[in-house]
């Protein structure tokens, strides 16, 4: 070390190397001290997470682009492991003897989850902005398709005997909000775009005509057609509506005794 | 290479540190994180402090460790105080700490390349 040292001379060279040592000790444990905050702030910090309402609006927008890809790579699993469930019902199904019953049961209960695509007559409603772009707020309240013009016809297909119903491909079951975020809407937090297209499997004849009747939720978006947003509605024999994704997970309701 | 060596201890001292940091059972509430910053700041300080008084052979280990114990608790009481008044006194530290870290970094580089260039 004496080389590199300010030259000590012979004489004081021992007490240099104790000064020296005693440095470097006193270093190591003051750096002991720098390691553990370090660490705990490190700790602190990282269960913290992430504050995310104190990031800038670009690093959110990348953040909500990142995470809508997760879900899509997780949605396209989802039908894969849906298929390699009934596979596994099938053979469960196939060693007993009390399953038949069991089976069909579970069956029905899939069909009123919406774990199972459906497909059957009914009638398709189909809602479209106004081809002219609003010019103010208060104008967009009548040149555009709602959440609540939805919500309101959804409604009254369930109310008119619809059995399954789908919007834009989400299948609206017990527990799916309609809502819209901005300027889009949002069915089971999945984004739809207009032109939105409302299946429903039921009594075609019959929904038809509850969505018609006066007073009722079409003629009361009756400004809103005036201005430019186009309503049709068709019945069909063989329509089809698809499974939700994934069954909900109740973390408070329990089934109560 | 010698005084590589000569670090080896620091470096090994903080490593052992980081360790006990993260073994360490339970949590800093929120309202200690800026002490802990302060002391980090404070330890940070002490460190470059006491390596370049090594390196420049005017080490004293009582002026070392007072000076680490008063920056310490001096850096924690305003903090403190200013917490009480509503004025971030800390900032006081953290900018006084902050400069002597450059300066003494500074002067650490400069002792450093001297010796590699004489060593040569």
């Amino acid at each position: 070390m004496a080389s590199l040292v300010t030259a000590p001379s012979n004489a004081e060279r021992p007490a240099a190397a104790h000064l020296r040592l005693s440095w470097q000790l006193s270093l190591a444990v003051v750096g002991v001290v720098l390691g553990i905050t370090i660490a705990l702030l490190f700790r602190t910090q990282a269960s913290q997470g992430f504050p995310l309402a104190q990031q800038s609006t670009g690093t959110l927008a990348a953040l909500l682009k990142q995470q809508d890809e997760v879900n899509d790579r997780l949605r396209a699993t989802i039908a894969v492991q849906r298929t390699e469930l009934d596979r596994y019902e099938h053979q469960a199904a196939a060693g007993r003897s009390l399953s038949r019953v069991a089976q069909s049961e579970l069956r029905r209960f899939k069909m009123a989850a919406g774990l199972v695509p459906l497909a059957g007559p009914g009638v398709v409603v189909t809602l479209n902005d106004s081809t002219q772009p609003p010019t103010s707020l208060a104008d967009a309240q009548y040149k555009l398709v709602h959440d609540y013009n939805l919500r309101e016809i959804v409604n009254e297909l369930w109310a008119s005997g619809a059995e399954a119903i789908a919007i834009n491909g989400q299948r609206y079951v017990a527990d799916t909000p309609i809502r819209c975020v901005g300027p889009v809407i949002l069915v089971n937090e999945q984004r739809v775009a207009p032109p939105y297209r409302v299946v429903a499997i039921g009594p075609g004849q019959t929904m038809e005509s509850a969505l018609q009747m006066p007073g009722g939720v079409i003629d009361a978006m009756g400004p809103q057609i005036a201005s430019g947003v186009r309503v049709r509605m068709a019945m069909e024999q063989v329509l089809r509506v698809p499974a939700i994704p994934a069954l909900p997970t109740y973390r408070y309701a329990k089934a109560a005794q | 290479m010698r005084l590589a060596l000569s670090l080896l201890l620091p470096v090994v001292g903080v490593a052992i540190g980081v360790w006990l940091g993260f073994a360490l059972p339970g949590q800093v509430p929120n309202a200690y994180v800026k002490y802990l910053g302060v002391a980090l700041l404070a330890a940070f300080d002490s460190a470059l402090g006491g390596l370049r008084a090594g390196l420049e052979d005017t080490y004293d280990p009582v002026v070392f460790f007072s000076g680490f114990l008063t920056n310490t608790v001096l850096a924690g009481l305003l903090t403190y105080v200013g917490d009480r008044l509503g004025v971030e006194l800390y900032l006081a530290a953290v900018i006084v700490f902050g400069a002597r870290i450059f300066n003494n970094i500074a002067i650490v580089r400069r002792i450093l390349i001297g010796r590699l260039r004489r060593a040569r």
